[in-house]
């Protein structure tokens, strides 16, 4: 039997900034022995807790895997700084949130990645927990290392330091995973984990990296695993498991509401958005099982706030009903529904005075860019005239804070796009008169595997930081304006991450022996760690995030699928070029992505 | 109806601070379905207020809060309702109906009782260091928070100090206007570097009427 050490966290509690992150015990913790399954999983998310918490997906898997008799899943968070210190200083291991035991003891360590940046504190968790940091030099003895989420779409710069990654939904191929571990014992021997680790390259959708090779550019299999790794996905969401008695935290939490799922995949094929690629299929729910979900999450946690939450949510194909019958059913018990973002149109300011009705908040909309042009050549179909309307329907319906979210770097982009960013604003504001406060977030393109844009370079910080301030000071003479923008440093590392190889996991791991950590935060980050990184490694950062690549060439993500075809996106990518649109498919033909729910031309 | 709730708090949770645990008891009555009242306004609460605030870390072995209902409530149902649907660590004592138009918790109690345990029983000087201390007139201390320095008299919050086999024993005077922490006793005391190894709990919290002490 396994021996487990159990790490008294009490005594650091005292001590750290903010314990609510690390006391566990939340409500709805499944009364389970977690100390007696056959197979006992540690699901690590590489960020501080009020994010991981914040994330679904992880609250999926969780319940998912607890439902299960044989296996059991605890949790993990990046600890904060101070935790951190204290951990190190007084030489003792990372620990679960369920039974505070040492991460590095359990069978398997999980990881979500859901951000590029968060790499720095994988390799954290996995130092603190006393695992070697790379696959290569781990044996039968330590946990088996695995991940996935949407940056492992591009695996390679994560590649070194998986025993596995997963590409696509874990509901179903967690299950088949942690049962072929229980069958196959790899914590026996070496030769246990080795023909484990083979078997489960085996299975749809698992990415062993020790088992591939690059060669000219191209991740090659070796021995008999697959050429291309095909994503998982499942196909009814309604016979989904979903966390019906969400874990309620005792700290605040980036989103501290109870949330139901209305679909998977949005189709409307932004051509800069990696989740508008990888989430297809669209599967939806039926109102009926969201409105059960709904009654069992508010019951079971307390929530007075209900997030609708989806990609583009408003697509839904019942929103109208589905908003009718919540707010109708809770409206008078003090509870509210909250919308991520608006889609432009008439019918989404309805329905979002209809949500707003028990508290009124801010409206977010989101044109991405400033000019038509540009809008087409991202893929973006709204009309200046849509953008307009909708602003000043929302303006007249009493919400008179409006957030929009833009972006610039975008491939194709001309100076006059950025005036049209300017110009779209000045027109916002001379429809709707005076009193509208807008909110302007100016995000930085990131280029993104498996999009059409995925073979377009990031712009030259020089000049991207140029726009920024450009954009900046004319904001300042604007009245009821507020532009922010995010540090392009930051966007600058996303894209070096998302477009990697396996070389850029060098950089990494240096990055993090430097000491870098919790590089999304702003207070955390430090950018002069990533650049001596840089130096040290020799690793020509810039050139992976700004090179253009020819559709012709091997990408460094070749050998993942996430079923829509290269085909697809290098026509995308040449429309895009050419600034042409494609339609909507799930209002419209169906565009022969790949994913093949539909056949080419087929209207839905 | 309004109620007052007689709760403990052990183990981790007692690391929640006192804007946690507010949240924690207004989440955990709209779980149970008790048909609690709502404040008015643009942000509306059930209605509930707390205790005086304990120290984070601290345990709470005899704790309060008031709620109000706005239908009746059979007591001995509240306290099974709310037991079903607390997390580990937090167990509701007992509940007393108490007249409505009743002072806030935080006004009335002017007492808490600490107890602190040392995991390697209490230090040899504590009963010479209580002594010492009980003598003074004053026992200035600076407290340091992010805001600035201030100067507060740690004599002058201090009912009595027992020093028994087990632990020390803390009466310390609380209200709204101010207290003291136990671990700012602990540091003039000079045990400032075993504090982290150290275990508090608030053992009570008491109302004074005349001479008389009793619980709220
Ligand atoms: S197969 Fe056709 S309908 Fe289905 S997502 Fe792709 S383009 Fe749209």
């Amino acid at each position: 039997m396994k021996q487990y050490h159990h790490i008294p966290v009490e005594r650091f509690l005292n001590r750290v900034q903010r314990p609510g992150r690390y006391v566990g015990r939340e409500w709805n913790i499944p009364q389970k022995n977690f100390e007696n399954a056959d197979v006992q999983m540690v699901m690590a998310f590489p960020d501080l807790y009020e994010v991981g918490m914040s994330h679904l997906g992880l609250r999926i898997l969780y319940e998912v895997v607890n439902q299960a008799a044989d296996f059991a899943m605890e949790r993990v968070m990046a600890p904060g700084p101070d935790l951190e210190a204290l951990l190190r200083a007084e030489d003792t291991p990372l620990f679960s949130l369920e039974t505070n035991r040492a991460v590095g003891d359990f069978d398997i360590l999980g990881f979500s990645i859901q951000y590029e940046l968060s790499a720095t504190n994988i390799l954290n968790i996995l130092d603190l927990s006393g695992l070697p940091l790379r696959a290569a030099q781990r044996d039968h003895t330590h946990a088996i290392v695995i991940g996935g989420g949407p940056c492992v779409y591009n695996p390679e710069p994560f590649a070194p330091f998986f025993d596995v990654l997963l590409i696509g939904e874990g509901e179903e191929a967690i299950l088949e995973f942690l049962a072929l571990y229980k069958e196959m014992r790899p914590g026996e021997s070496d030769v246990h984990r080795a023909a484990f680790l083979e078997a489960v390259a085996k299975i749809q959708g698992f990415y062993v990296p020790a088992l591939y090779r690059e060669e000219n550019g191209a991740v090659v299999a070796l021995k008999d695993a697959p050429a291309v790794v095909k994503k998982r996905y499942i196909k009814d969401l309604n016979q989904a498991v979903f966390p019906q008695k969400p874990l309620v935290p005792h700290t605040s939490i980036i989103h501290d509401r109870g949330v139901l799922e209305l679909f998977r995949g949005c189709l409307r094929g932004c051509r800069f958005c990696q989740a508008g690629m990888i989430y297809r299929p669209r599967r939806e729910k039926t109102v009926d099982t969201l409105v059960c979900d709904a009654a069992a999450v508010i019951q079971n946690s307390g929530y007075d706030e209900l997030g609708l939450l989806s990609l583009s949510t408003l697509d839904y194909s019942h929103i109208d009903t589905l908003v009718h019958t919540l707010t109708e059913q809770y409206s008078d018990q003090g509870i509210s529904l909250s919308l991520p973002s608006l889609r432009m149109d008439a019918f989404s300011v309805e329905l979002a005075k209809e949500v707003q009705k028990v508290r009124k908040g801010t409206l977010t909309l989101a044109p991405e860019a400033g000019s038509q042009r540009l809008r087409n050549v991202i893929n973006k179909n709204i009309s200046e005239t849509d953008i307009i309307d909708t602003a000043v329907a929302a303006f007249r319906n009493g919400f008179h804070s409006l957030k929009f979210y833009l972006m610039i770097g975008l491939p194709f982009e001309e100076k006059e796009d950025i005036e049209g960013i300017k110009d779209l604003i000045t027109k916002v504001k001379r429809a709707a008169g005076k009193g509208l406060n807008l909110s302007i977030s100016i995000g930085t393109f990131v280029p993104k595997a498996q999009t059409p844009f995925q073979y377009c370079g990031q712009e030259m910080g020089e000049t991207v930081e140029a726009k920024q301030r450009d954009l900046k000071s004319w904001a300042k003479t604007q009245k009821g304006v507020r532009l922010s923008y995010h540090d392009f440093k930051t966007s600058f590392l996303e894209a070096v991450i998302a477009r990697g190889d396996r070389h850029v996991a060098d950089l990494i791991e240096r990055a993090f022996y430097l000491g870098a950590r919790l590089d999304g935060w702003s207070e955390y980050f430090r950018y002069d760690l990533w650049l001596h990184a840089i130096e040290e490694t020799g690793i020509d950062a810039k050139k992976y995030a700004t090179r253009w690549l020819s559709p012709d060439q091997n990408l460094p993500w070749d050998h993942i699928s996430c079923g829509v075809s290269k085909a697809f996106l290098q026509k995308e990518y040449e429309k895009a070029a050419a600034a042409l649109t494609t339609p909507h498919c799930a209002e419209d033909a169906c565009a022969a992505c790949g994913i093949g729910c539909r056949k080419a031309g087929e209207k839905p | 109806m309004k109620f007052r709730i007689n709760y403990e708090v052990k183990g981790t949770l007692a690391f929640l601070s006192h804007l946690e645990m507010m949240r924690l008891w207004q989440r955990a009555i709209l779980r149970s379905g008790l048909p609690v009242a709502w404040s008015n306004g643009f942000n509306p609460r059930p209605k509930l207020s707390l205790g005086p605030a304990r120290g984070v870390g601290i345990e709470g072995c005899s704790e309060y809060f008031d709620v109000e209902c706005k239908a009746k409530v059979d007591p001995e149902e509240l306290v099974k309702k709310l037991n079903d649907i607390l997390p580990e660590g937090i167990f509701i004592l007992a509940v007393r109906e108490i007249p409505q138009s009743g002072k806030m918790l935080e006004a009335i109690i002017d007492e808490a009782v600490y107890k602190v345990t040392f995991p390697q029983g209490v230090p040899a000087d504590a009963k010479e260091k209580a002594a010492a201390f009980l003598k003074e007139k004053t026992a200035p201390f600076i407290r340091k928070s992010p805001k600035g320095s201030k100067e507060v008299d740690l004599r002058a919050f201090v009912n009595g100090i027992e020093i028994k086999e087990d632990g020390i024993y803390l009466s310390l005077k609380t209200s709204p206007a101010g207290s003291i922490r136990v671990t700012e006793l602990l540091t003039v005391f000079g045990y400032w570097d075993i504090i982290k190894d150290i275990r508090i709990q608030r053992l009570g919290l008491f109302v004074t009427v005349g001479t008389k002490r009793f619980t709220p």
